[in-house]
């Protein structure tokens, strides 16, 4: 999985691309500790991501925890495949995506 | 660049340094071991009762003379050549060394700390040697007698073992030889009886005494050198028609040839060690310097070193080129669809691995070639070249099935024909793996031929024997035989290494040959 | 173009061919499928004698090879051949690799021999290796190098054999790709191989062959999806199963993902039911079942395709103590295990071996 990232004032872009899955998962989980900081926005672009599992999932719903405290998180570009894997597990009642 | 050279300058010096440090050692070691001088002499054994039970060396021939003069039990140690053996006696090796009268007296003069032991062995009487049935066997006798009466052998005698060593050269072939030429061989490390005297000649007491023979009975005489241990073998295949190396008249060597009614009559003794000489206190460069100069400079010797040196580069290369392409046809039979003839093959292989390469040139020089008037170093090529066909068409053999078949497969699918599938594919690839293994063979073939000398070719090895024969200095010629020897190994291993540099292709350089790269 | 008659190749103790007759024409592309075993590489071998035939006759462009006064060489020249272990010559480098054949057995000059083969090494994607050895090379640049080098010589026809067997799985790709675009540009080719879905989409004819003959022969629609004859059918429709254990907690995560990419591509298993095969081996075997599994870890995974039914039947046995994973504690794995199988049945413990067994169906 790739990780690449755009901080501007406040807001921080994170692209993924590649499959988010138990060996991929730390990866963004260390990422996002390191990156997120006192951000007001994170935006998430899903545009190339192939795959998504429940590792992955709870590293998201952790995001979104730390995000609704300072901020807001939103999520954009989700393909039909890994929207689908957001309804079925509730995911997208919890998480924003546009 | 400049480092890489710089580094590899480094590299091969350092790799000279233990050869430096192994020659100074040892050369301080015997020039010290030299530097003794003489009071007067204090044989350490006086008698031959005091030397029962001790160790005594020799060249062969002496044991049946010694075993009737002492009456207790010896060991006998066997040397190649006399100078051999007195070099062991100074070294401790063992205890006496029995000799010719001659010869140990030249031994003494030229080595501090040895003596005569005043008892002598036995009596000797010193024969020409002649194949059984020999036409000239009568003549020679008569001749033999002639001179013993008209005072000719006293003369010889005051020439050779007494007299002024510009006089020591031995008479011309001024004659006709209306009664033909026979062929003579001779041993050449016995001073003063045969050797190498001033400018690489041949000389020596028995000679001049077989010229002067020869002169009377009107015969060309062709000299040949040869090892005394072959002196024998090589009359009995016809090789020589007379020999001579101060060989003793023995009963047991008159079951295999003839010997001529005795030209010298001489005694048999024992050199011991000298318990007067004291050590002195000359200088090590000193030491180095005279030895030096006695092995190389003096009578020219460097020009014997320097031919010597040329036979062994000889037969060494043309051995390697012919063992080689010899090697290469016999793995080609190996690698034949009929059986029979793999098999033969392979029994060559086996024959030539299993014998010693000093055996194998014995048999070829005296038997096979035994009639033939052929060079020894014909022979020694020959014999080399199919001693080393032997082990390269094993490393051919082997570096070509590590080819994998697939690789001719390709060649052969593309079009390539059976030939240039192996000459452009296979044998390149093979060459590649077999080289490094040939080049250590074809190196250790090299320090091989120093056995030459048993096939009267005077090699190197022999040159250097000789030059102690004549200086009865031992150890320096041996170390700057070996520092020669050395040497050319290294060039040589350099030389291959270079051609098998160039023809891998991981070294070479990236590019294509013959094209404009776009 | 090639005609081939009552062939026939015996060795003491096998026949891989028995009795092959079969004309092919000009511009054909053939894949040669079948079990293995079953005589495809020995027929390759034979068309350009790298294997003798013991009976039958073979003519090439009206040169009858099996003839003992045939130049093979001269035919072999407009006929490439494609290894299953590439057979690159070693002591050259790639791009002397290609220059050989054309410099060598057709007499050009180097430089056009250069250029010409450069243009092949970019068509191949490899024009910066032009200098590297083959063993610098992966080994799919190593099999894209000798197509290229096979190209080189110009031939009429080219046969592949297993050109992708003895490739890792992630290099499969590259070369199909480059075989690919040759089967367009009116070449004859015999292919053998045993990825399917290439097979199938490259070929303008199918020999499946079995125990030493062609025994069937047809379009690729006939024979993928219509086989007349019963072997054929059981071959095409066969069960593709895989099985798959996990031993240990450090097992190879991405090396089983990749096996199971590999399957569906080998047996046409369509990319959803894949997916959903991945989701399940990751949301059972790795969120719910290891944690939960004893130090010894032992999972075995048991998958088998029907074409028919477009499904797969997942079989997973696990050890450890009884535990049904519809009662486990982590609700989003479980939800995506449900979502991408159709059926999930516990079939329970068994104390005989001790292992739980699930079984599953997946759909597309």
């Amino acid at each position: 999985m790739d990780i690449s990232k755009n901080q501007t004032d406040k807001s921080l872009d994170i692209a993924l691309a590649g499959r988010l899955d138990t060996t991929t998962a730390p990866k963004l989980e260390a990422e996002l500790k390191q990156s997120i900081g006192d951000n007001t926005e994170l935006n998430l672009d899903f545009a190339k991501l192939e795959y998504i599992s429940s590792a992955g999932l709870r590293v998201l719903l952790a995001a979104q925890k730390v995000m609704n405290r300072q901020g807001k998180m939103v999520i954009r570009n989700v393909n039909d495949v890994i929207s689908e894997v957001f309804e079925v597990t509730g995911f997208s009642d919890i998480l924003t995506i546009e | 660049m400049d480092r890489i050279i710089k580094r590899r300058g480094v590299r091969v010096a350092l790799c000279w340094l233990p050869v430096l440090l192994f020659v100074f050692l040892t050369l301080g070691l015997s020039v010290c071991a030299a530097e003794t001088a003489v009071n007067a002499a204090e044989p350490e054994y006086g008698s031959l009762d005091e030397i029962a039970g001790k160790k005594i060396g020799m060249i062969t021939g002496f044991d049946t003379v010694l075993k009737g003069a002492l009456d207790h039990e010896n060991t006998f140690v066997y040397y190649p050549t006399a100078t051999d053996s007195v070099t062991a006696l100074r070294a401790g090796r063992v205890d006496a060394v029995c000799l010719d009268e001659p010869v140990a007296r030249l031994a003494v003069h030229a080595n501090e700390g040895i003596c005569i032991m005043p008892d002598t062995v036995a009596e000797a009487e010193y024969g020409i040697v002649f194949p059984k049935n020999s036409p000239f066997l009568e003549s020679f006798n008569t001749v033999i007698k002639q001179f013993w009466e008209d005072g000719t052998i006293e003369a010889l005698e005051n020439k050779w073992m007494d007299g002024d060593e510009e006089e020591k050269s031995l008479i011309r072939q001024d004659w006709e030889g209306k009664n033909g030429t026979i062929r003579y061989y001779h041993d050449a490390t016995y001073n003063p009886m045969c050797y190498i005297g001033k400018g690489g000649e041949s000389a020596g007491y028995d000679l001049d005494l077989v010229l002067m023979a020869a002169k009377e009975l009107d015969l060309k005489v062709e000299m040949s050198i040869c090892d005394f241990d072959a002196l024998v073998p090589a009359i009995q295949s016809g090789k020589a028609d007379i020999a001579s190396g101060c060989m003793d008249i023995t009963e047991e060597k008159k079951k295999y040839v003839d010997f001529s009614d005795p030209y010298c009559k001489s005694a048999v003794v024992l050199l011991v060690r000298d318990r007067g000489a004291q050590e002195s206190a000359g200088s090590f460069w000193e030491g180095l310097r005279q030895s030096f100069y006695s092995t190389f400079i003096e009578e020219n010797r460097w020009q014997m070193i320097l031919d010597g040196l040329g036979i062994t580069v000889l037969v060494s290369v043309l051995s390697g080129i012919f063992g080689l392409l010899m090697g290469f046809g016999l793995c080609m039979l190996r690698r034949m669809k009929q059986k029979p003839v793999r098999l033969g093959a392979a029994a060559y292989i086996r024959l030539v691995q299993g014998m010693p390469i000093v055996v194998f040139l014995m048999i070829l020089f005296y038997i096979i070639f035994g009639s033939v008037d052929i060079s020894g170093i014909v022979v020694a090529v020959i014999g080399f070249s199919i001693n080393f066909s032997a082990y390269t068409s094993e490393m051919m053999r082997n570096g070509l099935e590590t080819v994998e078949k697939g690789q001719s497969e390709a060649a052969f699918a593309m079009g390539y024909t059976k030939y240039q599938t192996f000459w452009k594919i296979v044998f390149p690839q093979a060459a590649m793996r077999f080289l490094p293994v040939l080049k250590g063979e074809f190196i250790s073939m090299v320090k091989m031929t120093s056995v030459v000398g048993y096939i009267a070719v005077q090699d190197l090895t022999k040159a250097s024997d000789i030059i102690r024969s004549h200086t009865m200095d031992a150890f320096f010629p041996l170390i700057a035989t070996a520092v020669i020897y050395f040497a050319i190994a290294n060039l040589m291993t350099g030389a291959l290494s270079y051609a098998e540099h160039s023809i891998d292709p991981k070294r070479r350089k990236r590019e294509v040959k013959g094209v404009e790269p776009r | 173009m090639i005609q081939i008659s009552h062939l026939r190749k015996e060795y003491a103790s096998v026949t891989p061919l028995k009795d092959i007759s079969v004309e092919i024409k000009k511009g054909e592309v053939i894949s040669i499928i079948g079990p293995s075993g079953t005589g495809k590489s020995t027929l390759l071998r034979c068309i350009n004698l790298l294997e003798t035939p013991t009976g039958g006759e073979i003519v090439i462009d009206g040169e009858t090879i099996t003839d003992k006064k045939c130049k093979i060489h001269l035919v072999r020249r407009k006929m490439g051949m494609v290894f299953q272990g590439f057979h690159l010559f070693s002591h050259m480098t790639i791009i002397e690799n290609i220059m050989a054949g054309p410099v060598d057995l057709l007499h050009k000059p180097r430089q056009e021999a250069y250029e010409r083969g450069m243009e092949l090494l970019r068509m191949v994607g490899l024009a910066d290796k032009a200098l590297a050895f083959a063993d610098e090379l992966s080994g799919g640049q190593k099999q894209r190098a000798a197509i290229a080098r096979t190209l080189s010589m110009e031939p009429e026809i080219i046969l592949f054999d297993e050109p992708t067997s003895a490739l890792d799985p992630t290099m499969v790709g590259e070369v199909l790709a480059v075989i690919r675009t040759l089967a367009g540009q009116g070449l004859t080719m015999l292919i053998v191989t045993h990825e399917m879905k290439f097979a199938r989409d490259v070929s303008t004819r199918i020999f499946y062959m079995d125990q030493g003959e062609i025994y069937e022969d047809g379009t690729p629609e006939q024979i993928f999806e219509h086989p007349r004859r019963e072997r054929t059918r059981q071959f095409i429709r066969r069960l593709k199963v895989f099985t798959a254990s996990i031993n240990s907690r450090d097992f190879d995560f991405i090396g089983m993902n990749s096996q199971i990419e590999e399957y569906g591509r080998r047996h046409l298993i369509p990319q959803k039911i894949i997916y959903h095969f991945q989701e399940i081996f990751e949301e059972l075997c790795v969120q719910i079942l290891l944690p939960v599994l004893p130090e010894e870890v032992s999972i075995q995974l048991t998958a088998a395709y029907s074409q028919e039914e477009s499904c797969i039947q997942l079989r997973v046995r696990y050890n450890g103590s009884a535990f049904d994973p519809a009662d486990c504690d982590n609700p989003t794995a479980l939800a995506l295990v449900k979502y991408a199988s159709k059926k999930l049945e516990y079939l329970g413990y068994s104390a005989e071996d001790g292992m739980n067994t699930v079984v599953l169906t997946i759909e597309e």
